[in-house]
């Protein structure tokens, strides 16, 4: 039966449902900067109402829920873009680094390193006998191994240095795998409790993000949690369990990941992980073996058409460089000169000090096809492109991952994001029902106070 | 930096250093060559700024309009080369785009012009890279939509997911929403 006190009631649940609005309404402009914060939406729905016939009465408002809109779409495209961007990052960066390498040695680049130690030999050919010019042979011979060396050294540190990173990336990711079973817990806990979830649900998505710039994830859900593994299917987490990754050294003294036992460093192909890996374990070790090849080829054909020729003293000819090693792994790091007495250089064909003959064919050397079927020359600077090369391909790609996050990072604010003059005319129009009821409340209680006072006097 | 002719940043193609081209069948002077490759290649150039927009913002009139314009410029740029070159039979078109393989023919010219094909060959890198997130991101899509709980019934307008795609993000009304229920 329609009633003052029925209608009291009805004016009460639109006050309540009019502050718990405000309430989403403030939090939303409160949470404007914050990262990761989805935007909160009141849901209301009228009461059931109650039926006397012939009449029909409702019964007011209820403040049904309050939803965090999101795109579960556009979070996981975000999620691998994210993973691609972090990978490129790492990538990049040390492919930026590797190029630096060729460009900044000491004793100038291999490239005239060998170029200078051409000349020298071609210099020595104008007169054999001339020991300054023999001298000049040895020096250009001392600066193309340490280019060699300086070239292959900074490599090795920079494969080194990027083992340290891997090392560091898996601490950040058991960090974030632990803090994510946490959230799952804590969020689990409070769905099935029916509390509100959202602020843990928002935190849990900014940690799965940060995850997915270091390594690749798949994110599986389920009731009211989430399980992470690895694109390749290792566990990271399974609902308030982390699986935390280790590392290991392993033949070459490099750091190998492990999960529970296995070792899963050939799947990571994604995130800062991913890129460092790739670098570390693809693209250096790519490069070094280059400049191995050179180092072995140009020392060996050098040291052929040494030993062929004969000295200044009349002697057979002794290797120039020290022998690289036969596998040639190595053979950059380890070039060295063998001889320090300039009269020991083979110019001579026949043994005569003024015969020029092996100098010449020593000279020759830079142009003939003696590495890979390039002159060293060539071969060098096919290695140099090949740098060049892919770098700026991961430098396009990555400009290409930057853009496509951007594009994604801003549909989600347009779904998710807090707009200001949205939760203004929220706010205004919760605060006027608020009034509304609060009047219908006020009327209401003069009536009550007129019925009071009507029974007062009749009594 | 170069090292014997060739450079180490491959945007920074190989260029022989003179600006006259030997070939018996050019029928232009070098500089009028250069300004016309010029002229086209910084259409090129834009068209695919602006085509790189429109495929961020599935705009598909756009990517058209882009992709028949870049089509249209590769030809013209091909025929001015065939025309210089006076190779008759006219250069393979796939040595326009191929990275680290330049024919000499292609890198005669000004510096400018060589700074420019770099350019062209970043964006067509970052194009190449964007329209393999498109189709990534069209397959998500397509694998979502044709998911086990597909339904025949016609598709919601406004529906972006299949409903109950993730248990967690309950669907609502076209967005997948999270409901927070109040104590």
């Amino acid at each position: 039966m329609s009633s003052l006190n029925a209608s009291l009631a009805t004016a009460l649940s639109g006050l309540n449902a009019d502050q718990g609005a405000l309430e989403a309404t403030s939090n939303n402009v409160a949470n404007i900067n914050t990262p990761g914060y989805s935007r909160e939406e009141p849901i209301l729905v009228s009461s059931d109402p109650v039926v006397e016939d012939p009449l029909t009465f409702g019964t007011g408002v209820t403040l049904q829920s309050i939803e965090s809109i999101r795109d579960p779409i556009l979070e996981s495209q975000i999620q691998q873009e994210t993973q691609t961007q972090g990978q490129l990052n790492a990538l990049v960066s040390a492919l930026q680094q590797t190029q630096v390498n060729f460009t900044s040695n000491t004793g100038g680049d291999i490239g005239t390193a060998i170029s200078n130690f051409f000349d020298s030999i071609n210099q020595l050919a104008t007169d054999p006998s001339d020991l300054s010019l023999r001298q000049g042979v040895l020096t250009a011979a001392g600066n193309l191994a340490t280019s060699f060396n300086t070239t292959a050294n900074q490599l090795t540190t920079q494969s080194t240095s990027l083992d340290d990173n891997v090392v560091s990336t898996v601490n950040q990711i058991n960090q974030l795998t632990q803090q994510i079973a946490q959230l799952n817990g804590q969020i689990s806990a409070l769905q099935n409790a029916g509390e509100t979830a959202g602020t843990f649900v928002d935190q849990r998505q900014q940690a799965i993000d940060q995850l997915s710039s270091l390594v690749d994830v798949s994110v599986i859900p389920s009731d009211n949690t989430l399980t992470l593994t690895t694109a390749n299917g290792t566990a990271l987490v399974a609902g308030q369990q982390s699986f935390q990754l280790s590392t290991q050294p392993n033949s070459s003294g490099l750091q190998d990941i492990y999960s529970q036992g296995s070792d899963i460093t050939s799947t990571i192909v994604s995130g800062q992980l991913g890129g460092l890996l790739q670098a570390r374990d693809q693209q250096i070790p790519a490069i070094q073996s280059q400049l191995d090849t050179l180092a072995a080829g140009l020392a060996n054909a050098v040291n052929g058409v040494q030993t062929a020729g004969f000295d200044l003293n009349g002697n057979q000819g002794t290797d120039l460089f020290n022998p690289p090693p036969a596998s040639v792994t190595g053979a950059a790091a380890s070039l060295s000169v063998a001889i320090t007495d300039p009269s020991l250089i083979a110019a001579s064909s026949d043994a005569t000090a003024g015969n020029n003959a092996n100098a010449d064919a020593m000279y020759a050397l830079g142009n003939q096809s003696i590495i890979s079927g390039q002159s060293p020359s060539d071969y060098y600077s096919g290695i140099v492109f090949d740098v060049g090369n892919a770098t700026s391909e991961a430098t396009a790609e990555q400009s290409a991952s930057d853009q496509a996050l951007q594009q994604l990072n801003d549909q989600r604010a347009s779904v998710s994001g807090v707009s200001l003059d949205e939760e203004a005319a929220n706010m205004v129009q919760y605060q006027e029902a608020y009034q509304a009821s609060a009047q219908v409340i006020t009327t209401v209680n003069d009536m009550m106070y007129a019925v009071i006072n009507m029974t007062t006097l009749t009594g | 930096m170069q090292h014997n002719g060739l450079t180490m940043d491959p945007l920074q193609p190989r260029v022989t250093g003179t600006s006259t081209i030997e070939s018996s069948g050019a029928r232009y002077d070098s500089g009028a060559r250069t300004g016309a490759t010029l002229a086209l290649l910084r259409e090129l150039e834009s068209s695919l700024v602006v085509s790189q927009q429109a495929l961020l913002t599935r705009d598909l009139e756009g990517m058209q309009r882009g992709t028949e314009q870049q089509k249209r410029l590769q030809h013209e740029l091909l025929v001015l080369w065939d025309t210089e070159t006076g190779q008759g039979s006219g250069v393979q078109e796939s040595a326009w785009f191929l990275p680290g393989k330049p024919s000499p023919k292609e890198l005669q010219g000004s510096a400018e012009l060589a700074v420019a094909i770099g350019r062209i060959l970043h964006l067509a890198r970052v194009q190449a890279g964007l329209l393999i997130r498109a189709q990534r991101s069209l397959k998500l899509i397509s694998r979502l939509l044709t998911g086990p709980q597909i339904n025949y019934e016609p598709p919601a307008t406004h529906t972006i997911a299949a409903p109950g795609f993730n248990p967690v993000f309950r669907s609502g009304t076209g967005l997948n929403k999270e409901v927070r229920c109040r104590a």
